[in-house]
């Protein structure tokens, strides 16, 4: 992708002049192809193809943005000067004053790279996967009523220009699959859901499978059906899986740990967090308990090597052997807490601000198989995969309800069990964690923040693990 | 009416994507110039603002269908011949049918467009900064949120003879209150028209709701009788209205499946996709296939009478479109709620032991379609006994199923205004007074 780089360079010129202190300009280049088979039949082809620019400004310690995806140059350089003029009135008339940490200024460009180019796939290969996917889920002992199944394979291109110096151009391409299906029998209905996808090329869905796994999905969906138990209630010990553990960490440390939510600029919408800033070293989790957030996995959905401040990335390790070891920060919050950027300034798109957000976020994982930490509960569950979860605003009080889960007897995996339901609080969780296992696994997200909206790619990844004596309801 | 070039520019793509040959197109141009002030503790953090278009263009040829979305007309236009070639590689869509035949009369919706609001500037900061006072006055130590406002020129042609268009502005502000980190509350208003926005009316009442919730006691999770307020009922009736989708209904993701003409809700409920409420932040005259909007009852006094359709969902129910489109999938565009008779004081003196909930967010679903779903609670939740709030509680989850809450609404307020926030789960705005629901379940973290 070419970008028009004298648009970028007339951008940073023309605000200077006007009396920005800062400018950072993106352009971005997105497009995708996509498809949607609904119970057999297939809906839509959707295609997008967009492009255009966001600008933001520091002037007298005020902040703007604007976004533009057409217009002629004099409705740029009229853009320009409002914007400038805008985050002087800003800082003109409030309180506070907006900085930005020192950081090292960096030139560079990257790309993921692909074994099987995504633009290279055909529409009809994408098609075969969604109806072979559809197909299998009906060679199910129960019947499967309602199939909905999604793929989205996409190349977002962006290149980033700050008033300091800092140029950085990128690709990424991404491809994400979807799945949700509807089992029935006897009256009953079970329904579970999966999102797999990664950056790189077409190797990344084949490599993961997409029919197994719909497959084993249906596989579990019907066991349950069929053999489901009540859950147990009352206080156990629970195995929980991969998948659980790493969107449990993504909501209890990484929503938690972004440090605008700390400060409370996210106080009105996604909430706070029952984390303080004084809290760097304090003892929140067992000593298994290592979570990090690392954007430059090779692969990953969240994959990034500069953030959108142009910031170089590294990992993030937010909690070390249960201690709290540091915050997602951008520069305008690394200002505030006198630390540097650790590069998780996102936007998800040309016509968002960068904010503070995740990128890969997983618990480390360590050396117990599976069966070893079954081993250790004389009676307990096993919930493998969710279905509904939630967190409170602060990031304290969350639940997770399985979708896939057996019963544990003396250190052996016993039948299904339906539906049950781990509520707890953040420092519960994290200090009951008595096993981690070694198999870490990772799910692609869409996570959700600010205002508007931004959605942005995200792996969530764990261990299985074990939590000693918690409270299970049915 | 909205400049003569939005429309001949939808009309040219049509004709450009026949001249390629897919044999029905439709032609959807909207260009919005938006901006926004975002505040937290007290101060703007940051302005910004959106100049933009987006071109959303369906094609089809012979029962395959592609939709597409560009931002420039020249690159939209050079990319049907790859859309050509995509397309025929995919099989018969099985409910495919025509698009629409127009053209058609659009009824005119009063008070959906005031210049006022295009030419705010730089009054919007004062405006913030009144709203932030309000939550102040009104007992609040921090006040965080966002104001946002514009103007959209929505234009759309199709193969079948529509050439239409519509001009709308918006504004509306979602302000949260904190006297401390866990009592706070929520204050909401949106409005097409400049008279008609009341933003210190919000602050205001997150103000006042926050600096009731110092008071704190502790309840048990249980089975409470239960009124939710505004905030509240709006993100209800948003995943109802999602579950009135026939696409939702038919995918899985509906409560109200196999339900149709079954009576699923108290008498008390009837329910209406109301486009054409005058000044309605969702009003619009035309859905996205062309047909002109109207008022679709979905839940008449308790019963399920229809879901809402385009025209491939109504051939896949054998029905006629509910002027719904969306080309995919169908949705409500503004959900109204008919009111009842009773004020708030007469809802709590209904009530012996149980809980005010002023606001419910982060809804998810455990089963679509036995609706069984969570939600967190937040921005003001009361503990009531004997018609009198007690004190505030914290901690509790609404858990139950969206098919009980339906059937247990004993009384339904009379004090209704619209509603649009953050935490609406499908951005649908929604018209509705407060209600009462019996026997609502709330669980807790285990100890």
């Amino acid at each position: 992708m070419e970008f028009d780089i004298d648009i970028a360079e007339y951008i940073v010129e023309e605000g200077l002049k006007s009396g920005a202190n800062y400018i950072e300009v993106r352009l971005e280049h997105n497009i995708s192809r996509s498809l949607i088979v609904k119970n057999g039949n297939v809906e839509s082809l959707l295609t997008t193809q967009t492009e255009g620019l966001g600008v933001r400004v520091l002037a007298s310690g005020g902040m703007s943005f604007f976004s533009l995806n057409h217009g002629s140059k004099s409705t740029l350089k009229s853009e320009i000067e409002k914007a400038v003029s805008m985050a002087k009135n800003i800082g003109l008339k409030t309180s506070s004053s907006t900085r930005l940490s020192e950081e090292e200024v960096y030139e560079d460009k990257y790309s993921a790279g692909e074994v099987k180019p995504l633009a290279n796939v055909d529409v009809s290969d994408m098609l075969s996967l969604l109806l072979d996917v559809d197909k299998v889920t009906r060679e199910c002992k129960v019947k499967v009523p309602s199939r909905y199944v999604y793929l989205k394979l996409d190349m977002q291109s962006k290149y980033i220009l700050t008033s300091e110096g800092g140029r950085i151009l990128s690709q990424v391409p991404r491809a994400l699959f979807f799945m949700a299906f509807t089992a029935v029998h006897n009256g009953k209905i079970l329904q579970n859901m999966e999102e797999i996808g990664g950056s790189g090329g077409w190797e990344l869905i084949e490599k993961e499978d997409p029919v197994t796994l719909a497959s084993n999905m249906v596989a579990s969906l019907s066991k349950s059906l069929i053999e489901g138990e009540k859950s147990p209630t009352g206080v156990m010990d629970v195995v929980l899986g991969g998948d659980v553990v790493g969107l449990a960490v993504h909501e209890s440390v990484g929503h938690p740990y972004e440090a605008d939510r700390i400060l409370g600029r996210e106080a009105a919408q996604a909430g706070e967090s029952f984390i303080s800033r004084e809290m760097i070293g304090f003892k929140i989790g067992s000593d298994m308990d290592t979570v990090i957030d690392d954007p430059t996995i090779k692969g990953s959905y969240g994959y990034y090597l500069y953030d959108d401040e142009g910031v170089k990335a590294r990992p993030r390790y937010l909690i070390k052997n249960g201690v709290i070891n540091e915050f997602l920060h951008n520069r305008e919050t690394a200002a505030t807490f006198g630390v540097k950027s650790n590069a998780s300034a996102r936007a998800s798109n040309y016509d968002r601000e960068p904010i503070i957000r995740m990128a890969n976020t997983y618990m480390a994982p360590g050396d117990m198989s599976l069966e070893e930490l079954i081993e250790q509960v004389s009676f307990g569950i096993y919930m493998k995969k969710f279905m509904e979860w939630n967190i409170d605003d602060r990031r304290y009080n969350m639940r997770f309800v399985g979708s896939e889960a057996y019963l544990i007897k003396s250190g052996k995996l016993e039948g299904p069990i339906i539906k049950p339901i781990l509520e707890i609080t953040t420092p519960a969780f994290h200090k009951s964690i008595a096993g981690v296992g070694k198999n870490l696994i990772f799910k692609a997200a869409t996570c959700g923040k600010s205002d508007p909206a931004q959605g942005v790619p995200v792996w969530t990844g764990g261990p299985d693990i074990l939590l000693r004596e918690v409270h299970i309801n049915g | 009416m909205v400049e003569a070039n939005i429309i001949d520019e939808a009309s040219r793509l049509v004709r450009d994507a026949l001249n390629v040959g897919f044999d029905e197109a439709a032609v959807e141009i909207i260009e919005t110039v938006e901006s926004q002030i975002r505040f937290s503790n007290n101060s703007i953090d940051i302005a910004k603002r959106w100049i933009s278009r987006r071109i959303n263009v369906f094609v089809a040829k012979d029962g395959r269908m592609a939709v597409s979305t560009f931002e420039d007309a020249k690159v939209a236009q050079r990319s049907l011949g790859k859309l050509r070639s995509y397309i025929t590689l995919l099989p018969i869509h099985k409910n495919y049918t025509r698009l629409p035949k127009g053209p058609f009369r659009y009824e005119k919706i009063d008070g959906i467009y005031d210049p006022k609001i295009a030419e705010l500037s730089d009054k919007a900061v004062d405006m913030v900064n009144s709203t932030i006072a309000s939550a102040l006055n009104a007992g609040a130590r921090r006040v965080a949120g966002s104001l946002r406002w514009g103007v959209n020129k929505i234009g759309l042609a199709t193969s079948r003879d529509v050439q239409t268009d519509t001009k709308e502005t918006f504004i509306y502000v979602d302000v949260r209150a904190f006297v401390n980190s866990e009592a706070t509350g929520h204050g909401d208003r949106c409005s097409r028209l400049l008279s008609d926005f009341e933003p210190e009316e919000a602050g205001r009442e997150s103000g006042e709701v926050a600096r009731m919730s110092t008071k704190r006691g502790k309840i048990d999770p249980g089975v409470y009788d239960t009124i939710f307020h505004h905030a509240a009922v709006a993100n209800i009736l948003n995943n109802i209205a999602m579950a009135a989708s026939a696409f939702y209904v038919s995918a899985g993701f509906s409560f109200f499946k196999g339900k149709l003409g079954q009576e699923i809700a108290s008498d008390k409920v009837t329910l209406i996709d109301n486009p054409l409420y005058p000044g309605g932040f969702g009003s619009r005259p035309f859905d996205d296939e062309g047909v002109p909007t109207r008022k679709t009852v979905i839940i008449k006094e308790g019963h399920l009478k229809t879901f809402l359709h385009n025209r491939l969902t109504a051939k896949e129910f054998n029905t006629e479109t509910t002027a719904n489109a969306g080309w995919i999938s169908p949705s409500a565009w503004q959900i109204e709620l008919k009111t009842g008779d009773s004020s708030i004081d007469e809802l709590l003196s209904l009530i012996s032991k149980g809980l005010v909930v002023m606001n419910a967010t982060y809804t998810r679903f455990q089963n679509y379609q036995t609706g069984e779903f969570s939600s967190i609670i937040r921005d003001g939740v009361f503990y009531v006994e004997n018609g009198d709030i007690k004190f505030s509680v914290r901690n509790l989850r609404l858990s139950d199923s969206f098919l009980n809450i339906l059937k247990n609404v004993a009384e339904i307020g009379k004090e209704k205004r619209q509603i649009y926030h953050w935490w609406l789960e499908q951005g649908i705005p929604v018209i509705a007074p407060p209600i009462l629901v019996r026997n609502v379940k709330f669980t807790a973290p285990g100890k």
